[in-house]
């Protein structure tokens, strides 16, 4: 703990600033944050106290010196040789709280030298000069489209645009870009209309954006527009993209999305499990469903969502394969086989105790589980009373 | 569910072979008012089985003393630690194989026990682990070269030697308390398929970008070739010959790149992206290190970074008091992706607006990531209540009734299984259940009084949610329990 001290001249302060002590220089840098004005009236042979500070400011071998002694230089107001040393800082960018400094200075004190370092930093590699950048000029209505809507990928809010090929280009890059999260949230919240232009830039997106559209493919307000991302889906090189596709076919549905279903079903052949799978679901016709849920070569995942297609119309399955399904070795598969018993009409001959006794251990299981999402508890305590007794 | 409906269903579990049934969710209407599209597909029970317990034999010829409150299972390996009749924590790893609904443990290790030898020093306390998708167990580590001590005064001399720290002796049991300190050296390890060490990133590691990796290490997931790492970090300015000295968060996109291509995702001391405010421009609200975090391919991440208070600075003056922990999500390959999910309000950092965003909270425990991206927490809040967020909604609350009728109080950060269904575990003032969510209804899957296949002591205590990864890519789960007895278990849920 070091004794307290009065500063009562410059050559004081700058003792205490050339103090080998970094909570002195510390406590000294706090001081003058929290009273500029006394520091200001330290004066000496035509110098003052921001002379001291731009001495030492890049002789501090801590960050959080050299970053408190920046805040006491512009805490003690607007000056030209605190605004050159901001311009450097600017410039220069140093730490990201550096830049922060400096930008924020210059935004109060000398606004017109600040915008061209904002405008400049809108596009730097730094995150957090971008969103300094971005707060500083948000109102400035003169601005380029590009650096509008950089601004509102950072700032949310509604952007008016008309959507000419540079401003697509623009768009398409920030949804690629750093502030994708932002870009997406934008186009999904604010950009209606940019859709339809966003849709001749789908070659230059890359997979990953691509996949996204898909999966966010009734946020696009015209339907053809719809028809023609899932159709180019269905057709590109990244499996990736081809699932979402084909999982927006699924939960949209091909009339809705307008899609024939013609594209959807050669993806059924396919050796990739995930795709045939996700093909089955995008059909739900009942002869691919119930193709997919009976062939015993097929892979468990393709098997689950012939299951679970079927289960749309569970009266048509035929008794022997369900039963037969419900004591299958993967659970996945007893568990679709349980929800399609669950919907049928005949649960009850199900847990009937003599159709009980004929399941096996993993089938009993399931048609519990069936009996109890069917909202039909009572239908156990039979062939449970049978079993406590025993 | 009402609670009678659930004893009712858990004395049937004999009837069912020792399945104890996942149906029965709560706000949820018959099956057949109930689009098959919507909900993921969960099993239609489990079995919970005991596959070690108090006094089981470990690899190392040492016998369990009792199990730490973590494991983690990923392709066929389970990993777990305990203490010994030594009193010393080791971790193991078993090969799990899931025959016929019934686990059977093949061939086991003992991977690190502390103070026996490891990497040519002495092992410590084993801390945090992982499983990968291939088995291979991950593990950041310091190991103390004790056969060498320095003497406390030749240490401060040589106090930028990057591997060496200060700690005092008497921390660690058997270590003789004579005045020295020991050198330390830590790396991240991977073990492979026979159980055998490999040193993947060590500290002292200048890396690509001009930085040093200073060891430290916090957690460490590895995704495929992808790791995400929080350790020491020796800053270099791009623009200067200034140096820093800090904890950073690092990601290494392709391991066969070596550990020096470990590009640095967040340092402490600056703030964190989307945190910026104008009207608070301080040095003061920064963050001041790194908790947990998680990873998904694609450089996908979610980390808990400790926060400033930046009206209360801590005793040295210039560095911010500890005010909670910050939620950061980004993708590690978009430089400045990174965003503020949530953030206490004593930090004075403003929580990004994005959808998936939780806002003004205190993190409770790490975040978990789910393979598509959506980020789960536990936030905390000043009166004590907890909340559980998936994706940025709430998902269960303190106050909520659980299906099986307790009002919760607590939860453990949530768990991702394959298809995207969330694990929480959540306590209430008289038992701990362990719950499932399919996107549409939540289950009990396990409670407080239930007991495992084969032994009638009831399980009082779950601790399903302490590490990453506890479910495997066929939803079977692993974590540790704790029995009315007071013993422990490695507990193994098959689905059936």
């Amino acid at each position: 703990m070091s004794a307290a001290r009065t500063l009562r001249t410059l050559a004081d302060l700058e003792a205490a600033l050339d103090d080998g002590n970094d909570q002195v220089r510390a406590n000294v840098l706090h001081a003058i944050q929290q009273d500029p004005a006394g520091a200001d009236a330290l004066r000496e042979d035509g110098r003052d106290v921001r002379d001291v500070l731009l001495a030492r400011i890049d002789t501090q071998a801590h960050a959080p010196l050299r970053l408190l002694a920046l805040l006491a230089l512009g805490g003690l107001g607007p000056d030209a040789r605190t605004t050159e040393r901001m311009l450097r800082s600017a410039s220069l960018t140093v730490t990201t709280q550096e830049g922060m400094i400096a930008l924020a200075y210059l935004a109060e004190h000398a606004p017109d030298r600040a915008r061209p370092f904002a405008e400049a930093a809108l596009f730097a590699d730094n995150p957090d000069l971008v969103r300094l950048a971005a707060s500083m000029i948000a109102h400035d209505t003169s601005l380029d489209v590009r650096a509008r809507l950089r601004i509102r990928c950072v700032l949310p809010g509604p952007l008016d645009v008309t959507w000419e090929p540079a401003h697509v280009a623009a768009l398409a890059t920030e949804l690629q870009g750093p502030f994708q999260a932002g870009a997406r949230d934008l186009l999904l919240a604010h950009l209606p209309d940019a859709w339809r232009p966003l849709r001749a830039a789908w070659s230059r997106l890359d997979a990953d954006t691509r996949a996204w559209w898909l999966d966010h493919v009734n946020a696009t307000p015209d339907l053809d527009v719809q028809r023609d991302v899932v159709t180019d889906g269905l057709h590109d090189d990244d499996p990736d993209v081809v699932h979402a596709a084909l999982a927006a076919c699924a939960r949209v549905g091909l009339p809705a999305l307008g899609v024939d279903d013609g594209l959807v079903r050669p993806h059924t052949g396919s050796s990739d499990g995930r795709r045939r799978a996700l093909a089955v679901r995008a059909l739900g016709a009942w002869d691919v469903a119930w193709a997919a849920a009976t062939d015993p070569r097929a892979p468990t995942e393709v098997r689950v969502a012939g299951w679970r297609e079927v289960a749309r119309a569970a009266d048509r399955a035929d008794v022997g394969p369900l039963r037969a399904a419900l004591d299958d070795p993967a659970w996945q598969v007893r568990a679709a086989a349980g929800d399609v018993v669950a919907r049928r009409r005949d649960l009850d001959a199900w847990l009937h105790p003599d159709a009980w006794d004929a399941s096996g251990e993993a089938g009993r299981l399931a048609l519990a589980r069936a009996a109890l999402d069917a909202g039909r508890d009572a239908l156990l305590e039979p062939v449970f009373a049978r079993g406590f007794a025993a | 569910m009402s609670p009678d409906r659930r004893t009712f269903l858990k004395y049937a579990s004999g009837v069912l072979g020792g399945s104890l049934l996942a149906a029965c969710g709560v706000e949820t209407s018959p099956a057949a008012d109930r689009d098959v599209g919507g909900a993921i597909q969960l099993p239609n029970g489990y079995r919970f089985h005991a596959v070690k317990r108090d006094g089981d034999a470990l690899p190392d010829g040492h016998r369990i003393a009792n199990l730490r409150y973590d494991a983690a299972i990923g392709g066929g390996a389970v990993a777990y630690t305990a203490f010994d009749e030594e009193g010393r924590l080791a971790l193991h790893r078993l090969h799990l194989d899931v025959r016929d609904g019934v686990p059977h443990v093949g061939e086991e290790r003992t991977l690190v026990r502390e103070l026996d030898p490891f990497d040519g020093g002495r092992a410590t306390a084993v801390g945090g682990y992982d499983v990968d998708e291939d088995g291979h167990v991950v593990l950041a580590h310091e190991t103390l070269r004790w056969e060498d001590p320095i003497p406390v005064e030749a240490l401060e001399a040589h106090a930028d030697v990057h591997e060496a720290q200060f700690d005092a002796a008497s921390d660690l049991p058997g270590l003789p308390d004579d005045g020295f300190v020991y050198r330390r050296a830590s790396a991240i390890y991977r073990f492979d398929a026979r159980g055998a060490p490999e040193a993947i990133v060590r500290a002292g590691t200048p890396t690509d970008e001009g930085h040093v990796i200073l060891g430290g290490f916090g957690p460490a997931l590895k995704r495929g070739r992808e790791l995400l790492f929080s350790a020491g970090l020796e800053y270099a300015h791009p623009d200067t010959d200034l140096q820093d000295v800090g904890d950073g968060v690092w990601y290494v996109a392709d391991l066969r790149k070596g550990a020096a291509s470990a590009r640095l995702v967040q340092r402490a001391g600056i703030l964190p992206a989307a945190a910026f405010d104008v009207d608070r421009l301080s040095v003061d609200g920064v963050v001041s290190g790194f908790g947990l975090l998680d990873l998904q391919p694609g450089g996908r991440y979610a980390l808990q970074a400790l926060a400033g208070d930046p009206n209360l600075p801590d005793d040295d003056g210039t560095t911010p008091e500890f005010a909670g922990s910050l939620l950061l999500a980004g993708t590690a390959t978009r430089t400045g992706s990174a965003r503020v999910l949530s953030a206490p309000r004593r930090s004075g950092l403003t929580p990004s607006s994005d959808r998936d965003a939780i806002g003004v909270a205190d993190l409770a425990s790490g975040p978990r990531v789910a393979a598509d991206g959506t980020v789960g927490s536990v936030a905390q809040f000043e009166d004590g209540s907890q909340r559980v967020y998936v994706g940025g909604r709430l998902f269960a609350a303190s106050g909520d009734v659980s299906p099986s009728g307790h009002v919760l109080e607590s939860f453990l950060p949530p768990v991702f299984g394959p298809q995207g269904e969330t694990y929480v575990v959540a306590g209430s003032e008289s038992a701990m259940e362990l719950l499932a969510f399919d996107g549409v209804s939540v289950r009990t899957l396990l409670a407080t009084d239930d007991t495992l296949v084969g032994d009638p002591r009831a399980v009082s205590m779950l601790t399903l949610g302490t590490l990453i990864h506890h479910v495997d890519r066929d939803g079977t789960l692993a974590f540790t329990a704790l029995l009315d007895d007071g013993s422990s278990a490695l507990v193994i849920g098959v689905p059936t």
